[in-house]
């Protein structure tokens, strides 16, 4: 595996942007353009993530989202809708091969010992747990699958990923504060009753780094903490840098072409 | 793990089976593990054409979505829809009930230059 890694933070944008990059550092990387990349971001406006093969008719309120101001966007990794809002998103770009395994699961519990790392830096002690439960469900951290971060049993961070070439994109949650009031009003349901269930075995399973810790967390100390337990777990050398000219000008082409349009958001 | 001997291999996991002029594709045993549970498979329509190693489809496995590439150039002239009603036969029957597409190739000669059972295993030997 390639050491040296760029560490790239790009603050605030919108979700067809956060999208954008995202699939763009990725096809940078595959064109041999860039390094290995973990980047974090947020979001604004809060934004409903989709899992590539999700059905917006089905399971999104958009109407509910527009009064809500909650964007929604489609990506490109599998899973289910997430909600970010109060939460640092990351993105890891690499080649699966030297070092990352090649399978899905493979390469999951093996970026995971990174995840693992940076909640201990936080001062939380979390496990790798294997899913059982496999059913599709609308809300992503409604489920506990294949390789997820859990704290005695509930699950912290969400991840899917793509593959292309010979490289993986996983990008992956970790909520803040909780939002499972506006995310429970912006997906649909069949009735307030099953809205009203899901919610709340949602809430008994889905943790907030917030919660659990029992202080404020600090935006800069999360990145820190992510970037160390990377380096700590896995032994990735980063050093900070931007994003190259060449993938600005692909992620802008990618929003005003893909993320941003409803071919693309409303493809199911 | 079974690489039959009697179909074509491409390194991104794909493999076709020619018959005259038509070539029945799939993925391989291999990459249906790696990928692990096959939830849901985009194929494309009958009539459009597919490119050697351009992308003909996707597949998810949980909570994986992963491109699928064509080892041969042509028209697609079928595609298993058994594969969308029940996906994990990818997974049962890669090389068998779980394949993708046939497709009517432009040079039936095509797969002659693609990787045996024996060249594709020594690339997974590689990685």
């Amino acid at each position: 595996m390639q050491r040296n890694w760029r560490f790239i933070d790009t603050g605030v944008n919108n979700a067809f942007l956060n999208m954008a990059i995202d699939e763009a550092i990725l096809d940078e990387h595959i064109q041999g353009g860039v390094p290995p990349t973990l980047r974090v971001y947020q979001w604004d406006p809060p934004t409903l993530s989709l899992g590539y093969n999700q059905s917006i008719a089905h399971d999104v309120d958009v109407a509910k989202c527009r009064e809500t101001g909650v964007e929604v966007v489609r990506r490109i990794t599998g899973g289910g809708a997430v909600l970010h809002a109060q939460e640092l998103t990351y993105s890891i770009v690499s080649a699966v091969n030297d070092g990352i395994p090649e399978s899905v699961a493979g390469s999951y519990r093996f970026l995971s010992q990174g995840l693992i790392a940076s909640y201990k830096i936080l001062g939380l002690d979390v496990e790798l747990k294997p899913g059982r439960n496999k059913t599709r469900s609308a809300a992503c951290f409604s489920l506990a699958t294949l390789a997820d971060l859990t704290h005695q049993g509930k699950k912290l961070a969400g991840s899917a990923q793509a593959r292309r070439r010979n490289a993986l994109l996983q990008h992956g949650s970790l909520p803040i504060k909780s939002h499972a009031d506006i995310l429970f009003s912006v997906l649909k349901f069949s009735s307030e009753a099953s809205r009203h269930t899901a919610r709340s075995a949602f809430k008994k399973r889905m943790l907030v780094l917030g919660e659990i810790i029992g202080r404020g967390i600090d935006m800069q100390e999360l990145k820190d903490g992510l970037r160390k337990g990377f380096t700590h777990a896995l032994g990735i050398r980063f050093y900070d840098d931007g994003l190259t000219a060449a993938e600005v000008r692909r992620s802008h082409a990618l929003a005003a072409e893909k993320y941003g349009t409803d071919a693309w958001n409303h493809r199911k | 793990m079974e690489f039959p001997e009697d179909i074509k291999y491409i390194a991104t996991h794909q493999w076709v089976k020619p018959e005259g002029k038509t070539g029945t594709v799939g993925i391989t045993d291999y990459a249906q593990d790696q990928l692990g549970e096959v939830v849901l498979v985009e194929l494309p329509d009958v009539g459009s054409s597919v490119q050697k190693g351009a992308v003909f489809g996707t597949i998810e496995s949980v909570k994986a979505v992963a491109d699928l590439y064509s080892p041969v150039d042509g028209t697609v002239t079928e595609v298993n829809e058994a594969v969308y009603d029940e996906p994990k036969l990818v997974n049962d029957d890669p090389y068998g009930k779980g394949w993708m597409l046939k497709v009517e190739m432009s040079d039936p000669g095509q797969p002659d230059g693609l990787l045996s059972a024996g060249d594709y295993q020594a690339t997974l030997k590689e990685e």
